[in-house]
């Protein structure tokens, strides 16, 4: 067995039997809110300190009355009660409850219907449509505009795509959105779900082959790629490029024998009678030089470089744009046919 | 490259993902934990002949967020890889040098991050995708870093090296990453007004052993000017061949809660898409225009309809299409059907048209889909004109985050005039919350 195998056994088995850490324990809540609302208390006497809050957390914004503040406490308790120890809230949602409360008119049964009782570890919080009975997110919604208000989403259940519309033609302008809307994106999906199409260095599959009961996504390469994969490439070959390198489309021309350096069967070739005449494979490369990159990127060994070290292969306007000399000094591209 | 030198790269690359996933006190609040075991039968042309290949996979996703720590906040710990192991011929096409690989792997993830500085600076290490402004996607083995000024500033920068498919073809010409290179540092810094929108300035420079690889700058604006039109566009300048790579303008109107409308302009030069120190890259000045737009109607609430035209034009040459409506209906919660139409015109080279129904049915425990494929192209492709493939689904929810699922595929295509895939998935996906969140 190779190292190789050994440390790729060990991180599988890592993180099978290591696995997640067992559920840390939450304190039970043991404050009666139910009572406490029937007998007529009001919420402030508790959390007064919340009309001030610009934020949700770090802390519940908890102070126990004091003095005579006390007094609707100690109506029913000899002495009022200890404050139980402080509990962390994170910060998962931006919202100032101090902005809200003027509307409610410092109701907070207005948002808060259910509250949290003796024995519960979870606070209930309001649901979304709180915040929709109000403001009208239908729009946000419908473009991904989860920010300002949501921090980080990724800690909830994804939606099924039908449910969470990613409007329109979404497949082809997520990209375009995600350049200068990355942070958005972040705060329902984490990398691994972006992993799973943009990583296709190292991914082993297209996504369609791991989830092709996913009928409704929209996966570019769905079914037989390989037939269409061509035209696909020359209607749009920068959308290509974006993901696969030239080797990783020479390694299946290569395979399958198309390619000039392929092993197998170097004799074969994909174009037609009459190719090499630079009238005909001249303008097809200036028109679209990925497909011949497809198969000759190979650097100096590439079969371009035998006829065009002696017939000047650059486009019109190369000269303009670039310095000769520097470029020969800076790209050991350019040294395959220039001396320094 | 030496053996003993990508041994040490393995050694360090696994290390690494070990450390993270080991058990420690005071572990991710919230974790995600995904693995999908997946065995594939299916047959593949090889050098004229046909090979059957039973590749076994397993696909490991792990990330653990809010790790309680005394130095960052925010701690995130993210692992995502796969190992696989060939039961029938090789796997590993482009491996054609004996001897031949049963057991192999990659690592798609695996970095680190926090917060510090009261979330002032966000720091992320390891193998990652860097995204935004002219760099795109780049998958990267480095360090990124994202500074939050005040008033909406920011400023974001990274550096490392593009990732190569299982670490050995790194600085060869061998590497699958579009972003050919050993080294890459770049940036972007931005400002945003909520809700009103965003806008960046950026640059990125890769190096390949030295050479130019790529050398862009660009910008990128999204304005909201009203709550319902979204404006997004971006422009991309290389500096290394003084012109523009990409543009593009986009508007997206929601008209109502039913229908969308989406209007978009791009013009591109795809040849500056090749690494600047490819041999391909002397040979052309390519320049493409694209308009288009795109239509979404609910027509009811079930019933939903999407069409997209976009006409290209290469500047000196041809012209192309491309045209896509999809209607989806689901009549009830468990039941999905689909119907899907449209072709593609390339320029200079073939055309297609395509027709595809889908469907998708839930019955307790049990969700089978089915997917129909069929195109027509215009030239023969090998020969044939035709394409048609059928996907079968069948799949049980097992519970406690367990899934099984047999789908077969039956293709006659131009390459096969018949073919069979069977494959059998067990996934499962779990969220563990540790801890209180409101």
């Amino acid at each position: 067995m190779t190292p190789r195998t050994l440390l790729l056994g060990a991180a599988l088995l890592a993180t099978l039997f290591g696995g997640p850490a067992a559920a840390k324990e939450q304190p039970k809540f043991t404050f009666p809110h139910g009572t406490h609302v029937e007998a007529g208390i009001s919420c402030a006497t508790c959390h007064g300190s919340i009309a001030q809050a610009k934020a949700v957390g770090p802390t519940v914004h908890l102070t126990l009355p004091a003095g005579d503040a006390a007094k609707d406490c100690l109506q029913c308790h000899d002495k009022v009660p200890a404050a139980p120890p402080p509990r962390e809230v994170e910060r998962a949602i931006t919202f100032s409850h101090a902005d809200h409360l003027p509307y409610v008119k410092g109701d907070c049964a207005r948002c808060h219907t259910a509250l949290v009782e003796p024995g519960q570890t979870k606070a209930p919080v309001p649901p979304m449509s709180t915040c929709t009975a109000c403001h009208n997110h239908s729009e946000e919604y419908a473009q991904a505009k989860c920010q300002p208000c949501h921090v980080d989403l990724k800690r909830y259940p994804l939606k099924p795509i039908a449910d969470f519309t990613h409007a329109g033609d979404f497949l082809r302008t997520h990209g375009a959105m995600a350049r200068t809307n990355a942070a958005t994106c972040a705060a329902c999906h984490e990398q691994t779900s972006c992993a799973e199409c943009h990583a296709a260095t190292t991914r082993p599959f297209k996504p369609d082959i791991q989830w092709p009961e996913q009928v409704e996504a929209l996966f570019i390469h769905r079914g037989d790629y390989v037939s269409r994969h061509r035209v696909d490439f020359n209607a749009d070959p920068a959308s290509c490029r974006r993901c696969h390198g030239s080797a990783y489309c020479n390694s299946c021309h290569n395979e399958q024998g198309i390619s000039p350096l392929s092993p197998l069967t170097p004799t074969s070739t994909p174009h037609p009678a009459g190719w090499n005449a630079g009238a005909v494979h001249g303008p097809a490369a200036r028109q679209n030089i990925g497909n011949c990159a497809a198969c000759h990127d190979q650097g100096s060994q590439t079969t371009c470089v035998n006829c065009h070290r002696n017939v000047d292969p650059h486009p019109p306007g190369w000269a303009k744009r670039h310095n000769k000399t520097t470029d020969v000094a800076n790209n050991g591209m350019c040294r395959i046919c220039h001396v320094q | 490259m030496s053996p003993n030198i990508r041994r040490r790269r393995l050694v360090i690359g696994f290390a690494a993902s070990l450390a993270m996933l080991a058990p420690r006190p005071g572990r991710g609040d919230t974790v995600d934990a995904s693995s999908t075991t997946m065995l594939i039968v299916k047959e593949q042309t090889r050098a004229g002949g046909s090979v059957t290949l039973a590749p076994l996979y397993e696909l490991l996703s792990v990330s653990a967020r809010e790790v309680e720590n005394p130095v960052a906040e925010h701690l995130t710990l993210v692992f995502s890889g796969w190992l696989g192991a060939s039961l029938g011929d090789n796997l590993v096409w482009y491996d054609l040098t004996p001897p031949q690989h049963h057991v192999f792997g990659d690592l798609d993830l695996a970095y680190i991050q926090g917060e510090v500085l009261q979330r002032t600076l966000r720091l992320r290490l390891g193998r990652q995708l860097v995204t935004g402004g002219v760099t795109g996607s780049l998958q990267l083995d480095g360090a990124d870093a994202l500074v939050r000024l005040p008033y909406g500033f920011g400023v974001s920068a990274y550096v490392g090296s593009p990732v190569s498919q299982r670490f050995d073809s790194r600085g060869t010409d061998a590497t699958f990453n579009p972003q050919r290179g050993t080294f890459a540092f770049g940036g972007r810094a931005y400002w945003t007004l909520p809700a009103w929108g965003e806008i960046g300035f950026s640059g990125v420079e890769i190096l390949d052993r030295g050479d130019p690889s790529r050398r862009q700058i660009g910008a990128d604006a999204r304005v909201t000017p009203w709550r319902a039109l979204t404006l997004l566009g971006s422009a991309a300048y290389d500096l290394y061949e003084s012109r523009w790579a990409e543009a593009t303008v986009r508007a997206q109107y929601i008209v109502n809660s039913r229908i969308l409308v989406s209007a978009d302009y791009r013009h591109v030069e795809p040849d500056l898409f090749l690494p600047r120190d490819s041999i391909m890259a002397i040979f052309s000045f390519e320049r493409r225009n694209e308009v288009g737009g795109s239509f979404q109607y609910g027509l009811t609430r079930t019933l939903t309809l999407l069409l997209d035209y976009h006409y290209q034009k290469q500047v000196d040459s041809g012209e192309g299409h491309r045209f896509n409506g999809r209607a989806t209906w689901q009549p009830a919660r468990d039941t999905s059907l689909g119907v899907e139409a449209g072709g593609l015109a390339a320029i200079n080279d073939n055309s297609y048209f395509h027709v595809r129904g889908f469907g998708s049915q839930r019955l307790d425990r049990f969700t089978g889909t089915l997917d129909l494929q069929e195109y027509k192209f215009n030239q023969d492709v090998n020969g044939h004109n035709n394409s048609f493939a059928a996907i079968g689904t069948l799949g049980y929810l097992i519970g406690g985050g367990w899934a099984a699922q047999a789908s077969g595929t039956a293709e006659a295509t131009p390459y096969y005039k018949s073919r069979f895939d069977l494959m059998v998935k067990l996934a499962y996906n779990q969220s563990y919350h540790l801890r209180e969140v409101r």
